[in-house]
């Protein structure tokens, strides 16, 4: 932010446009975000019931992978073992649906505490661990999860629970609950993220060590971030079973859970809030369009993710960024130069936009 | 001021995205003319080789229903278009498309896909919408148990796990055998069931548990079990275990030198891979079914030897052909006399089913379940050929040829 | 009954050195978690069984052509997609050998269909005796062979050029390539050679039990745990760990029951992890990075 007054008078009129586009762009966003919620929030009067059910997973799909990416993306943590509490979610609102007689909404949070509970479980045995020492144990924490399930006659061994036909709720209900956890979902790591405890995750990531001799702590909050990840996938977790019905440990602790959750969020952009959701889009797409040959959606989302990560690492939510950027930069300088400006004007115009551009990326 | 910033100009390209999706978002739907089924089966996966049989069978009635000018409802006559999506052999993913097929492609009914980890899931799905649901492949007991209120619109024809659990003692009874047994089951819910039932019946017929094996779906190593039984001097075999792990362990106890003289393997031996895997090691396994040649059911031969031109050779896999063929005409009967394309009515009308089809006749209880007879089939010279209830000029090979 | 579980799970502990060397190569050079080592493995079946239903041969022979064909592979992945990616840091790399996971899989799926294939040969329905015990044949090959490849692969770290090399690459790739060292060329030189180790793991999977499309993962999983007991990325704790592993499967199966041979093996990871994350024997081939 270096213009001055005196110099912005000099820039070309595309530049100004420019600039005053990118100044407005937050006020565009924030409307557009209004629209959207709104439209949302109208889903079940426009959306017919199919329209619905997709919304739903999409949702589920989205938050998942957003607390998977506070973790494994902002945390530095990569996970393998989330599946872990998608099924200690499931099966938490089923044997309270079962057992309890609690009212259901009660049932849903207390899925999700549970699966906190055993994340800080998780997360006091395994944080000692880095990098690839910490996927593999997680790995290996879901795995014996999942074949302690198979085994567990409480819980129905391998043919697991049946929900209480009273507990079906209709479509726009369940299309509901879904978007309410995604916002509070979002919301929550949006915020987290860019508090201070959000700030001293990412210095934990980026380098231990020099986080350490800084006074921050590693352990508490690895702890509390694998715990708020684990909860809301673990809601994600009772909303598939209430959709479902019929949970099995197979199904319910899928190793595609987490697969998915890291596909969708390295797709649209690792340690990014938007990337997860427009992953979960892409994602989302791809599924649906190639239903009637799974072989190819598969073949494509690997490939996909090899070309990514080969290409751009950074995921396409950044690069689409990177891109408008570029776009934005080519177009000014292009009119500028139409205009007959000198290219020292044209420059600070770059500067301008690059340094507004950058202080909203991140 | 930057979060936000960044938070809301987020949203702009999710907008966009949101709206093309609703823009390619087809509706699927039917005209006046089409009456739209579903099916979402394992074609891929661990069980697609009996998704394939289904499919194969259930797109053999509607072609013929449709060359003969299509479904007659009310005086009129309906195309039928059958659509069918793969599941990947993946519960969740059959849920999904259960829903999708209900209401995305407006089916007025579904037939099923394969075994319970499949069926039940479906079925949940059917009872959600409200729409009807004809399977097969899922034994009654277990399908029953999954819903403790009953089915409302969930239909299911298959064994009794009961009967064939029996059978098995009977087929043993047909050789003399020190009536010891070695019962090995995976953890799966009908090994389950069914190693419970067969525990119990053991007694009824003068037969002792001798060895008693159950591990996970994905075990490899058997030694330790074969040794075991072999310890225990068990001359009857009996195995419900997936393909897979029975090939391993048939592979084994031919290393390791067990030769039972009555060897059963369920579930393991149901298709042409068991002998193209195992080779001889795969003779004279026993695998109970539901049709063999030796039935004379209207039109069963005929769609036999369809089936073989389509490729499908053995008996076994021809009588998952068949019943896919018999409960996609279940289905198109109860249409005709529901007289509408109401689903509801299409459900009342499926429970008065009372016809013998090319599988056999087919009657519902008022538990919306079917139970065929199971009759005992034994793996002899690469083809699979009745030994219970005897038929006439094939006998029951024991000991087991293939582990002799 | 002990002595036979205890003598089997050592056996069968052979085979699990052969599938898991590979994985301990990759890491212990390369800094590299192979999610895709399953694939490797089940991949080097799939070209067995071409071979061998193509000429008749024996599964075993055919590894002389096909060692060689997946170290090609191993080779040009190592080039075109991993090598670039080191940089990046170790989760690019996992999320790169998952990519190729799901692609591997899928081609399996779609080439050879979805039902279980596996390897014959004579020697895989017959048994030694052993102690008075009887052992699969295949089982006393495994293990002969895991010893071979543990060996070689130690002989050839030690003594050769190239293995010198390699060490020094993964020991400190800055200063490997300061003293002339192609590290790139080294590092494609070790992934090739652990996919053609894992051809032989392969083969002896497809002829001791069976293998579909999707088989790889549990294999991985078995690996996982093998080479976190002997200490990640070290040659003679594979040996060791994959040994262990087999007789603490069998014994423990035999005590607690079957049903939990999969819940023991993977409580077993997790707590060899938390409790000595560097792993019981030895040290790795070299430190990476």
């Amino acid at each position: 932010m270096k213009t001055s007054p005196a110099s912005a008078a000099r820039l070309a009129p595309a530049a100004t446009w420019w600039r005053s586009l990118s100044r407005l762009a937050p006020w565009l966003g924030w409307g557009v975000l209004g629209v959207l919620v709104l439209l949302a929030a109208l889903g079940p009067l426009y959306l017919s019931a199919f329209d619905l059910v997709l919304a739903f997973t999409l949702f589920n799909y989205m938050t998942m992978a957003q607390s998977w990416n506070l973790l494994g993306g902002y945390g530095g943590q990569f996970s393998l073992g989330h599946s872990l509490f998608v099924g200690a979610g499931s099966y938490t609102i089923a044997v309270l649906l079962l057992h309890s007689g609690l009212p259901l909404l009660l049932d849903l949070v207390l899925s999700g505490l549970l699966a906190a509970a055993l994340a800080t479980l998780a997360a006091l045995l395994l944080m000692r661990l880095r990098e690839a020492y910490f996927s593999i144990g997680s790995l290996g924490l879901a795995m014996a999860a999942l074949t302690w399930m198979l085994n567990w006659s409480f819980t129905g061994a391998t043919s697991g629970l049946n929900l209480p036909p009273a507990a079906t709720l209709d479509y726009s209900t369940l299309y509901y609950l879904a978007l309410g956890l995604l916002v509070a979902t979002t919301l929550t790591i949006v915020l987290l993220v860019r508090s201070p405890f959000g700030l001293r995750l990412m210095a934990i990531r980026d380098d231990q060590e020099a986080a350490a001799e800084l006074g921050v702590n590693s352990f508490p909050v690895k702890l509390v971030t694998f715990a708020i990840s684990a909860f809301f996938v673990g809601l994600a977790g009772g909303l598939i079973a209430l959709n479902k019905l019929e949970i099995e440990p197979d199904s319910a602790f899928s190793m595609n859970w987490v697969i998915t959750m890291i596909i969708i969020t390295i797709i649209g952009g690792i340690a990014t809030s938007t990337g997860p959701l427009l992953g979960a889009v892409v994602f989302f797409t791809l599924q649906q369009v190639l239903q009637n040959s799974q072989a190819l959606s598969s073949l494509l989302t690997g490939l996909l993710l090899i070309l990514i990560i080969r290409l751009a690492p950074e995921g396409l939510w950044p690069l689409a960024l990177k891109l408008g950027r570029r776009l934005g930069e080519a177009l000014v300088s292009r009119l500028d130069r139409s205009g007959s400006t000198t290219t020292a004007t044209a420059l600070a115009a770059e500067e301008a936009v690059r340094g507004r551009s950058t202080l909203s990326d991140g | 001021m930057s979060t936000v910033c960044k938070a809301a100009r987020s949203l702009f390209l999710m907008a966009m995205l949101a709206l093309s999706m609703v823009a390619c978002g087809g509706t699927g739907g039917s005209s006046n003319q089409t009456i739209v089924i579903g099916a979402t089966l394992p074609l891929t996966g661990a069980l697609a080789a009996v998704g394939v049989l289904l499919k194969a069978g259930y797109q053999a009635a509607v072609d013929d229903i449709n060359a003969a000018g299509g479904l007659e409802v009310n005086g009129q006559k309906y195309h039928v278009n059958l659509v069918i999506l793969d599941n990947t052999s993946d519960p969740n993913t059959a849920s999904n498309q259960a829903t999708t097929l209900y209401l995305q492609n407006n089916a007025v009914a579904l037939l099923g896909p394969f075994t319970p980890p499949l069926v039940i899931p479906v079925s949940q799905v059917a009872e959600r919408v409200k729409r009807p649901l004809i399977s097969t492949t899922a034994p009654i007991e277990a399908w029953l148990s999954a819903r403790p209120s009953g089915w409302q619109y969930a239909w299911d024809v298959f064994f009794d796990e009961k009967q064939q659990t029996s059978m098995s003692f009977q087929v043993a009874n047909m050789v003399k055998t020190n009536k010891r047994v070695a019962l090995f089951t995976d953890n799966e819910e009908d090994g389950v069931t069914m190693g419970k039932l067969w525990t119990e019946e053991a007694p009824q017929f003068g037969y002792t548990i001798a060895y008693r094996a159950i591990f996970p779906v994905g075990t490899t190593n058997f030694s330790s079990q074969i040794a075991a039984a072999k310890a225990a001097n068990a001359e009857v075999l009996i195995t419900q275990m997936t393909p897979p792990d029975a090939m391993a362990l048939w592979k084994q106890m031919k290393a390791l030198g067990y030769h039972p003289t009555i060897a059963e393997s369920e579930k393991g031996s149901s298709t042409t891979t068991w002998m193209q895997a195992l080779g001889n090691v795969g003779e004279g396994a026993l695998i109970a079914n539901f049709w063999s040649r030796s039935f004379n059911y209207p039109g069963s031969q005929e769609l036999a030897a369809r089936a073989q031109k389509a490729g499908i050779k053995a008996t076994i896999e021809q009588a998952g052909y068949i019943m896919g063929y018999s409960i996609t005409q279940v289905l198109f009967d109860a249409i005709k006399r529901a007289g509408s394309t109401d689903p509801e009515a299409i459900n009342r009308a499926i429970g008065q089913t009372n016809k013998t089809y090319p599988v056999g006749p087919i009657h519902f209880g008022s538990n919306h379940a079917d139970p065929v007879q199971a009759i005992m089939l034994q793996w002899q010279n690469g083809e699979t050929v009745q030994v219970y209830p005897p038929v006439s000029g094939v006998s029951l090979e024991a000991p087991a040829k293939g582990l002799a | 009954m002990v002595l036979y579980h205890l003598i089997d799970g050592f056996f069968l502990g052979g085979l699990y050195v052969t599938i898991a060397l590979g994985l301990t190569l990759v890491f212990g050079v390369m800094n590299t978690v192979n999610l895709a080592q399953g694939e490797v493995l089940i991949g080097s079946a799939y070209l067995t069984y071409t071979l061998a239903s193509l000429t008749h041969l024996d599964p075993l022979l055919c590894l002389l052509l096909v060692a060689p064909i997946m170290f090609v592979i191993g080779y040009l992945v190592q080039r075109l997609l991993l090598n670039p990616l080191i940089p990046r840091g170790q989760e690019t790399l996992l999320v790169a050998t998952f990519g190729l996971l799901l692609v591997a899989e899928t081609l399996f799926g779609l080439i050879y269909g979805n039902n279980t294939l596996s390897l014959s040969a004579s020697y895989t329905l017959t048994g030694v005796t052993i102690f008075g015990d009887t052992v699969r044949t295949i089982y006393v090959i495994a293990l002969v062979a895991a010893l071979f490849l543990v060996v070689g692969t130690h002989l050839l770290l030690t003594y050769l050029p190239l293995g010198k090399a390699i060490r020094a690459a993964a020991e400190d790739p800055g200063a490997a390539a300061s003293i002339g060292i192609n590290v790139p060329l080294v590092y494609g030189i070790t992934f090739g050679l652990a996919a053609a180790i894992s051809a032989v793991g392969g083969t002896l999977i497809g002829l001791s039990f069976g293998f579909g499309p999707t088989t790889g993962s549990s294999w991985l999983l078995r690996s996982f745990t093998v080479i976190v007991l002997g200490g990640m990325g070290s040659l003679w704790g594979t040996l060791l760990g994959g040994l262990l592993i087999g007789v603490l499967e069998e014994v423990a199966a035999s005590i607690v029951g079957p049903q939990f041979r999969d819940l023991i093996v993977f409580a077993f990871l997790v707590i060899v992890l938390i409790v000595r994350p560097e792993g019981f024997f030895g040290q790795r081939v070299g430190v990476a990075k």
